[in-house]
């Protein structure tokens, strides 16, 4: 299988390593999930359902900003892991 | 945010959980009201995206029954979104216990008001040692100037 970024497959399956459910995505839409070897089928379940979800509303009523994603980290007290993290992680609106 | 001061627990801020265990192992989260599902049934971005980073910040929202009937009873049209919100894996529907109405009664009576979903979500608040999620901080705050919000904007 031909590896477009060798480094964010290195980076993907050190997530998976961690006990993370990583989402493949392609032109912006999810299309597989790698999930951790022994993972609890039903977590990866859910959070596949809750990323479907999050999709359908981006879908219908537009994805939210980078600036509303940094409000929830803040609010969280959670260090902000970067623009291009969460743009690889969640929907969000282009800039303009 | 509004969040009460000198809290000893290991959720510092609005009840998520610095740790880098998978989110499945975290407990904390937030209370969800009216205003919350109504601001999630007009599609705003705010609570797009709380809902969205849920799976990676291992955040809960617990939603008061009463929150989704009032958004119901308001905008019957709006039920599509309201199942969505509801059968969200990180959202946890509640139903009102004897001893949470005794408590909301409790709540009411002291504040001289008799708003029971604002009620119940203050009640939340002090028992979970939560946040509340809202659109509207004033409504809950006639209950208890202190209750700690967070405000969906």
């Amino acid at each position: 299988m031909p590896v477009e970024d060798p480094a964010a497959l290195a980076r993907a399956i050190d997530r998976v390593a961690r006990g993370e459910v990583v989402h493949l995505v392609r032109d912006g839409r999810p299309v597989a999930d790698l999930v951790p070897v022994g993972a609890d089928s039903r977590a990866a379940q859910a959070q596949h359902a809750a990323r479907a979800i999050t999709q359908r509303m981006a879908d219908r009523f537009g994805a939210p900003t980078m600036a509303h994603y940094r409000r929830v980290y803040e609010s969280c007290g959670h260090p902000w892991p970067g623009e291009e993290e969460i743009r690889r992680r969640f929907p969000v609106a282009d800039a303009s | 945010m509004a969040g009460r001061g000198g809290d000893p627990s290991p959720v510092p801020r609005g009840g998520c959980l610095l740790t880098e265990q998978p989110p499945s192992l975290l407990v904390g989260g937030w209370i969800l009201d009216a205003g919350a599902v109504a601001s999630w049934t007009a599609g705003e971005l705010a609570i797009q995206s709380w809902l969205a980073v849920a799976p990676v910040l291992g955040l809960t929202f617990l939603l008061p029954e009463l929150a989704v009937t009032e958004t119901h009873t308001l905008r019957p049209h709006a039920g599509v979104a309201v199942d969505e919100l509801v059968t969200h894996p990180h959202v946890v529907l509640t139903q009102m216990s004897p001893a949470d109405a005794a408590g909301v009664e409790d709540l009411l009576a002291a504040s001289r008001t008799f708003d029971v979903m604002a009620g119940w979500v203050v009640h939340l608040c002090r028992q979970r040692g939560w946040n509340a999620l809202t659109t509207d901080p004033g409504r809950l705050q006639r209950i208890d100037p202190q209750v700690p919000t967070e405000l969906l904007l």
